[in-house]
């Protein structure tokens, strides 16, 4: 076995050196809603899911921690009472408290501003478009539109970005893209080896 | 991955955004970024990463300043095609083999994640603020090189940035050059109306020039430094995003960065409905999950700082234990009791956690039974990082025999 341990310490040295400590905090925090968020009680497959889902989501931000999108997708679970709990075990008490607390600026964005915002601009381009309407110009204001359509999906899209403006918007995505990546590679991970110890004869007190 | 270190001046201008972090990781990062680069490792795992580099290294366009970075990031992509593998198909790489062995890209890419997260919440971004090497270079080549080199700094700026957050102390003091450059520019603007497309030398603070036969106006310079860092950022998730080289246009890359968000939060939906079905019970194996973590901390000295005694670990952890399972380890945690945990609690925990399991691993029928289910989920983990995932039962058994290191290499 000491061929395998080497190779055990191998893997374990280069996880080491590669410093992958967003893995590291995101298999922790993970883990840890697992152990609280499902009980052997609770056989309800969708129940399961939806923790197992939380649990995901919450390690994720825990993970990518500073981030804007962090804080606003803690705050998007934290609005169901059903993960409050769960929620206040992971992040500890004095966490959890200050992420929830109101008023933080780019998040304290009024649904007002935006309707009023939306409705400028709608009436503003299709002033434009009657009073201007040569090719080139309409063409621009065409591809602005369609820009600055797409650019409205990916705020719903992107947790905590309808407040921001293009450019931070843009850099939000780019984190959010890299952790999601990160997130289904380690969840990858956790469904096979989780599959594989249930193969395994020998798991102790594996999967009971 | 062997990123050099570029000089302050070069970096500061090269990063559109907030940039002050990222002088301070490079001088603390040259001694700390450890390269997996030790002879059995890199036996181990770097024959496959190098044929992956190479590999990686063909299919980029033959863009000089591309195919540096894509040398640099090629870890980086090739994780990125395994991640989307799920989703499509035409990634065109073996997804499993490149999913899996790049830990290195996994860092990089978590690297530049948080290096990003540093830029992405300082909020001062100003539009004024932008480097003047970005903005003077009109050339492609130029612009790619300041994105590498950006890239280049994010990801060494991860590594210091996640692992200490002194990262905090250098930002006021880069901050504090941040209003300065505004004023500076915008008296700059006013100063110049010849406008050529040389920058000047800069020093603490951005010029920005106007270009021949544009105007020389403050509004349309600001949006120029806009757009540019737009576009910066938008050739970041040309990277990120598979398959978006060909892509010209912002509303177009747009679209795929949707459908890329959305595939992978579908996958995400996917994976934690395939746990829920893989995982009946869901009792979790403590050992499991224990034995990593622990081995995992005990080789991190960082953690070993935060360590409680024993007492204040079986107080904190001997709550009621809800789900019965007959564990080795005399400890669980309890399911929905206000535990009060930070993460830092939970490392300590874990290490004592790991402490105790291999001073009960010398005593007890659980040793081999944890020896072999370490082998048999090392295994697994290791051959899903090397991409092969048929018969994952069958290898197990190869494993117990007689497996080198070198053979092992053969045989992934």
């Amino acid at each position: 076995m000491s061929k395998v341990k080497c190779l055990q310490i191998i893997f374990l040295i280069t996880m080491q050196a590669a410093d992958l400590s967003f893995h590291r905090i995101f298999l922790k925090t993970m883990f840890m809603g697992l152990k609280l968020g499902v009980s052997s009680r609770k056989m309800s497959y969708q129940e399961r899911k939806r923790v197992i889902k939380l649990s995901a989501n919450i390690a994720m931000a825990v993970a990518g921690n500073g981030m804007n999108w962090s804080r606003a997708l803690i705050i998007r679970h934290a609005k169901h009472e059903k993960n409050k709990v769960l929620l206040r075990s992971l992040l500890g008490r004095k966490r959890y408290e200050s992420i929830t607390e109101p008023g933080f600026a780019p998040l304290n964005f009024t649904w007002q501003k935006m309707i009023m915002k939306r409705r400028f601009r709608r009436t503003n381009s299709i002033l434009r478009r009657g009073a201007h309407a040569s090719n080139g110009a309409t063409a621009r204001v065409i591809a602005r539109s369609m820009a600055k359509k797409r650019t409205r999906t990916l705020k719903s899209l992107v947790p905590g970005g309808e407040s921001l403006d293009d450019l931070s918007l843009l850099g939000e995505t780019i984190d959010y893209v890299i952790s999601l990546q990160t997130q289904v590679h380690l969840m990858r991970l956790l469904t096979e080896v989780l599959s594989v110890s249930n193969l395994s004869p020998n798991t102790k007190g594996g999967i009971s | 991955m062997n990123c050099g270190t570029p000089s302050p001046d070069q970096l500061r201008p090269a990063l559109g955004l907030s940039s002050f972090n990222w002088n301070q990781s490079m001088d603390s990062l040259s001694p700390i970024f450890p390269l997996p680069a030790s002879g059995e490792i890199s036996s181990f795992m770097g024959n496959p990463l190098n044929s992956m580099h190479v590999n990686r290294l063909m299919q980029f366009p033959a863009d000089p300043g591309f195919a540096e970075r894509a040398a640099r990031y090629s870890c980086f992509s090739s994780a990125n095609y395994g991640a989307f593998s799920g989703v499509s198909e035409a990634a065109g790489k073996p997804s499993r083999v490149s999913s899996g062995h790049c830990l290195k890209a996994k860092e990089s890419r978590m690297q530049l994640e948080m290096g990003d997260g540093e830029f992405g919440s300082g909020k001062e971004d100003s539009s004024v603020t932008d480097p003047a090497s970005v903005l003077g270079e009109s050339s492609a080549k130029k612009r790619k090189a300041a994105a590498k080199r950006k890239l280049k700094v994010t990801v060494e700026n991860d590594l210091i940035a996640k692992k200490s957050r002194s990262a905090e102390s250098t930002e006021i003091e880069k901050d504090s050059g941040m209003p300065k450059e505004e004023q500076n520019v915008d008296e700059k603007k006013q100063g110049k109306d010849d406008g050529t497309k040389a920058s000047e030398p800069f020093k603490d603070y951005i010029h920005v020039r106007a270009r021949r036969g544009q105007a020389t106006d403050s509004h349309s310079l600001a949006e120029r430094v806009r757009r540019e860092k737009i576009s910066q950022r938008m050739k970041l998730l040309q990277d990120l995003v598979p398959g978006c080289n060909k892509i010209t246009g912002k509303a177009l890359m747009l679209d795929e960065i949707i459908n890329y968000v959305q595939a992978l939060q579908r996958q995400v939906e996917f994976l934690s409905m395939k746990l829920a079905t893989v995982n009946p019970g869901l009792e979790f194996n403590l050992e499991n999950l224990f034995a990593k973590e622990s081995l995992l901390n005990q080789e991190n000295a960082s953690f070993s700082s935060s360590l409680y005694p024993m007492e204040n670990l079986s107080a904190s952890i001997n709550f009621g234990h809800q789900s019965n399972e007959e564990s080795p380890i005399p400890f669980t945690l309890a399911n929905g009791i206000d535990t009060h945990c930070s993460i830092g609690q939970l490392d300590s925990i874990l290490h004592q956690a790991a402490l105790m399991q291999s001073s009960l691993d010398m005593f007890g029928s659980s040793a081999s039974q944890v020896e072999n289910l370490w082998d048999d989920e090392l295994n697994t983990v290791l051959q899903s990082s090397f991409g092969q995932n048929q018969e994952i039962g069958a290898p197990s058994q190869s494993f117990h025999g007689q497996l080198s290191i070198p053979h092992m290499k053969i045989e992934l």
